[in-house]
């Protein structure tokens, strides 16, 4: 086993800085997953997604000593995922369906159960169901909080909105979700 | 499956290009130089900023181009023609660069920003208005590359700033801050505001037409608590002008 395999994200980032470049393949295993799925939500089609975060993990590389080791490395590599996402779908604009996005339904079939508290499971839902109808100015911080499982604190950095502004966008999100539910039913 | 394919995909292309040398890490020296180029520039996009507002308030107490609002609609014109735009629009440029240079920093989201544009914006007008007051201003103004910013207008096609020298029925002689003296043709359609009791050594804003040599005025207010001390300063300063 890679000694990198130990090391928490800000140590591991350092030890590439420093000493390996090859252990960035550690920091690509560690986020793959979570930044497909988060920029999924966000522009809602595979095959970008993955060009996306390709994007994201070469442009985290070169820019690795931009990086300050005393903040989250998570909330920098899922800003610039963020970033990458939101300039396609500025691109894009048209809306894709979530009826071709159904496998986001699947992949979070098993996680639910995980999720305790009754009106975030609600939430998450609805979340699932409706994401597609809601502008990206909540879908990303609704998409952090509920379905990435980010602290207020972390999506502010994320974001680069304050804190308060995520409480706000989370909640009037929740509100336009409540009502294209009732909608559609 | 598939799922794996594209996963696996990701993580060879990204290692791959990295292995090959088709990427590499930035050094870490371009992320100090971008570091300090971004604080130098938001230092010196406020200064600008500052320092022409400076320019502005300097030039509003010389000369202030508001008190031809109060002939109504002619004076429009004439403050238009006044009001130091290129100073203003610098001190604006200033203080836009600096607000975007600020968004940068973390700390411009972790705050209000509201909050911080106000701040900025009374800071940058405090300064402004404190170093007006300086006599700063007198001295730099002699600088050959700032002479432009400093520089009043007293007479133009369609208006007259002076101190009266003498005065009649029918007829004012004024002479600029710059040195000009111009003989201003009073009729009955003359407006006087708010009164005729204009007395020499009053400093007068004229509003009228050049008939020849003499300019024929239409509406003239006297600026009652204007600093003409400073306006005459101006007068060595801005011989080129006429």
């Amino acid at each position: 086993m890679s000694i990198s395999v130990n090391l928490s994200d800000e140590e591991l980032v350092d030890f590439v800085r420093k000493n390996d470049k090859e252990s960035y393949i550690e920091v690509v295993r560690r986020y793959q997953e979570k930044l497909l799925r988060y920029v999924n939500y966000i522009i809602r089609d595979e095959n970008q997604s993955d060009d996306i975060v390709q994007n994201t993990f070469i442009k985290a590389y070169k820019n690795l000593h931009g990086f300050n080791t005393k903040r989250k490395f998570s909330s920098w590599i899922y800003r610039i995922a963020h970033n990458e996402a939101v300039n396609i779908v500025r691109k894009k604009k048209n809306e894709i369906s979530l009826e071709k996005n159904s496998w986001i339904g699947e992949k979070f079939a098993g996680k639910e159960d995980i999720i305790g508290d009754f009106e975030k499971k609600e939430a998450v839902k609805m979340i699932k169901l409706s994401l597609n109808r809601l502008p990206i100015k909540y879908r990303s911080p609704l998409t952090l909080f509920f379905l990435e499982e980010k602290s207020y604190e972390e999506i502010s950095d994320i974001l680069r909105i304050p804190k308060g502004t995520v409480g706000t966008r989370i909640g009037r999100g929740k509100g336009l979700l409540k009502k294209i539910c009732r909608n559609q039913k | 499956m598939q799922k794996s394919k594209v996963k696996k995909n990701i993580q060879g292309s990204v290692m791959d290009k990295i292995r090959k040398d088709h990427i590499s890490m930035r050094p870490r020296i371009y992320f100090i130089i971008g570091s300090f180029l971004f604080a130098a520039g938001l230092f010196f996009a406020i200064i600008m900023a500052v320092f022409f507002v400076n320019v502005a308030v300097f030039r509003f107490s010389g000369h202030s181009p508001f008190v031809f609002l109060c002939m109504g609609r002619p004076g429009l014109g004439p403050f238009i023609s006044s009001v130091p735009w290129l100073s203003l629009l610098v001190s604006v440029l200033g203080m836009t660069s600096g607000l975007l240079i600020l968004k940068r920093y973390d700390f411009s989201y972790k705050n209000n920003y509201l909050l911080i544009v106000i701040g900025l914006v009374a800071m940058v007008l405090t300064s402004g208005f404190i170093l007006s007051t300086l006599r700063f201003n007198e001295k730099i103004s002699e600088e050959k590359f700032l002479r432009p910013f400093y520089r009043q207008k007293y007479l133009s096609s369609g208006w007259v700033i002076g101190k009266v020298e003498d005065t009649e029925a029918d007829f004012m002689k004024v002479v600029t801050p710059g040195g000009k003296h111009v003989s201003i043709l009073i009729d009955e359609d003359t407006e006087f505001f708010p009164g005729e009791d204009i007395e020499v050594g009053d400093t007068v804003y004229v509003v009228g037409e050049w008939e020849g040599d003499k300019f024929k005025a239409t509406k003239v207010t006297e600026r009652k608590q204007g600093n003409f001390l400073r306006m005459q300063k101006e007068k060595r300063r801005s011989k080129s002008f006429f």
